[in-house]
């Protein structure tokens, strides 16, 4: 009997364990399919065999910068269009809603914080994105002015870059640099009118930036982060990398196994 | 080949099971334990079975109460009684219990706060009985909530499903009274009780001596209060914490000689100048304390108090002796209480389904995420 019950356990043990790695290979499959990205093929940029980068200073560049510029087949977290801004709880509800009590406007903006991002990503799609997605958002906690009726909300977008002209130098003969840009703009300027504006002024400062950039090849925007006020004011940061030729006396020393290296 | 695995898995459900009843306590498990098993689990985890060891060798009350930076804590069967001193529960009251998670009382009168800050003096020849305590952790089958707790607890249903991507199975029950038990053994004259709690909700159940009369009740502090098993015809007056912060009352005591600030100043790592910069302003809210309790009850709050930080009962009178007579138990199942509420009010087991805490929190989540939680679900997969 003892047996029987022993035998029974483990072949329900086994259904369950092959069961579960069954549908973990599924829902991986699954994930692994919906990642897959759908865009035309002439939008893929080039992605480098090598993994590795060199830094002004002669060290490998950290692996999240590497990611954030080179690899613009897919999103990568390293690089991010941080937009934080103010909106209208108005904004989240749909039509013949009303708003709930004030001590439920803060979760509700928590949970709807994605509508105020929907057209965030139109910005970079228009200018230097070929793909852009809403990473996260959310209500900045305490933001919610039951009384003006709107709150601050955090928006992380991750986008790849629009595939260049400009192809990718030898990647062991050059150095990788890394600059930022920094504009503020006063209540009611030219760029700042709207969100999408100053999301739009950043990425044009970074755009900016990249052309003025000397003597270095393949500028790319490596990330934004905006932040704006409901009467007109914000600031921008825009970050951007290139490729600048070794300096003499620089000798590239691949680390071990790297592919590329 | 079998047994192995068979029995490492028992072994790890078995100190999974553990690791969750003390970190969460019995109430982790009601959903899954039958009714009997969570009655013997919470019998054994009742307040004053468990915890630190006695200090000495228990043989007297003070083993079990422990001076730190928690403050004065009950950590076993004592209660607090004159002096702010612990004296053996089973010394001052007969029949004495805390397990009252499931007693149902039999009915429930609402109450009001007083409109303004002036409380009834106590009358001429009457004792003031003067309990001020923390948390008793011993949570009654009623509670009360707001709008304010539906939406925190939404926000961490919230949280849950976005990290797990699925609904929490330990949303609560919503905010439960907590009882706290007063012993009144004062015979020689009437007296009026003042009942301080600083946070949560507080049911405070009255036990009488033989004898013992009760003037009035007040009660101060915490976010609803009320009182179980006192005579209907005795007045009682609540003013509770958002009540005390709008009549500019902080309730303030001396810090306990155990608390870390002491032990710091004896050990060096605050100066003797620190300690008497930091000290100032809790000695000027200690006194301005004491100046309104006294102008209001003709006593001093420090002197008077009784009520330890931790803890589940208190005495008011002399320990029972041959002469003076222990207190009875009243138990919570059938008793009549008196309380103050919030929006929402729920006994156990007497909720139409669906409007329960647990079922409101998903509800409100659900309406909010346009009908679909899934649409919480944030993130790109890198």
């Amino acid at each position: 009997m003892l047996l029987r019950v022993l035998i029974g356990l483990g072949a329900a043990l086994m259904l369950l364990g092959f069961g579960a790695a069954g549908v973990q290979y599924w829902q991986n499959r699954a994930a692994q399919d919906g990642q897959a990205w759908d865009g035309p093929a002439a939008e893929v940029a080039e992605v480098p065999v090598q993994t590795w980068l060199i830094s002004p200073a002669g060290g490998l560049v950290p692996q999240r910068d590497v990611r954030a510029y080179l690899v613009q087949d897919r999103f990568v977290e390293g690089r991010t269009a941080v937009v934080t801004l103010s909106a209208l709880l108005s904004a989240l509800l749909l039509e013949g809603e009303k708003l709930p009590e004030a001590a439920y406007l803060q979760v509700l903006a928590d949970i709807r914080a994605p509508r105020v991002a929907n057209k965030v990503c139109d910005v970079l799609l228009k200018s230097i994105a070929a793909d852009c997605a809403v990473n996260k958002a959310r209500v900045v906690d305490g933001s919610v002015d039951p009384v003006a009726g709107e709150a601050r909300f955090g928006v992380e977008l991750v986008y790849r870059l629009k595939p260049s002209d400009e192809a990718l130098p030898d990647l062991g003969a050059h150095v990788l640099m890394t600059d930022s840009v920094s504009l503020d703009f006063e209540e009611g300027a030219e760029g700042a009118r709207i969100p999408e504006e100053l999301l739009a002024s950043a990425v044009t400062a970074a755009v900016s930036a990249c052309e003025a950039v000397k003597g270095g090849k393949a500028c790319r925007v490596m990330g934004l982060d905006t932040t704006w006020f409901d009467n007109g004011s914000g600031a921008v940061r825009a970050r951007i990398g290139w490729l600048a030729p070794l300096p003499k006396g620089l000798i590239a020393a691949p680390p071990l196994g790297e592919p590329g290296g | 080949m079998v047994r192995g695995p068979i029995s490492m898995i028992v072994v790890a459900i078995v100190m999974l099971a553990i690791f969750g009843l003390v970190a969460g306590g019995p109430r982790l498990f009601k959903n899954v334990l039958p009714p009997q098993m969570m009655a013997a689990l919470e019998q054994v985890m009742e307040p004053g079975q468990i915890g630190s060891p006695p200090s000495g060798s228990g043989e007297f009350a003070a083993d079990y109460l422990d001076d730190s930076s928690d403050g004065l804590t009950a950590r076993g069967p004592i209660a607090a009684r004159a002096g702010n001193e612990p004296v053996f529960i089973n010394e001052v009251i007969t029949g004495y219990t805390t397990k009252v998670s499931r007693d149902i009382p039999s009915e429930i009168t609402t109450m009001r706060p007083i409109l303004g800050c002036m409380l009834t003096p106590p009358l001429a020849g009457s004792v003031i009985g003067h309990v001020a305590s923390g948390a008793s952790d011993v949570p009654l089958a009623m509670r009360t909530y707001s709008d304010a707790d539906l939406a925190a607890e939404v926000q961490v249903f919230v949280n849950v499903y976005r990290e797990t991507g699925v609904e929490s199975p330990f949303i609560g029950d919503g905010p439960a009274y907590e009882a706290y038990d007063v012993a009144v053994t004062e015979t020689r004259a009437p007296v009026y009780l003042v009942l301080e709690t600083r946070h949560g909700n507080r049911i405070w159940n009255i036990h009488l001596a033989p004898g013992a009369r009760i003037e009035r009740v007040v009660l101060l502090g915490g976010a609803q209060a009320g009182v179980a098993n006192l005579d209907p015809v005795v007045p009682v007056e609540v003013i509770l914490g958002d009540g005390l912060a709008a009549c500019g009352i902080n309730p303030a005591y001396p810090l306990n000689d155990g608390h870390l600030f002491f032990q710091s100043m004896a050990n060096g790592a605050i100066s003797v100048e620190e300690a008497e910069g930091k000290l100032a302003p809790i000695n000027a809210a200690v006194d301005a304390y004491d100046t309104w309790f006294r102008e209001c009850f003709g006593v001093e709050a420090v002197q008077s108090r009784v009520g330890f930080d931790g803890g589940t009962i208190a005495v008011i009178g002399p320990v029972p002796g041959e002469t003076v007579p222990k207190a009875v138990f009243a138990p919570m199942t059938g008793a009549k209480i008196r309380t103050t509420k919030d929006q929402f009010f729920e006994i156990s087991g007497q909720v139409a389904a669906g409007t329960d805490f647990a079922s409101r929190v998903k509800t409100i989540a659900t309406t909010f995420a346009f009908g679909d939680l899934q649409t919480l679900m944030q993130g790109v997969k890198f």
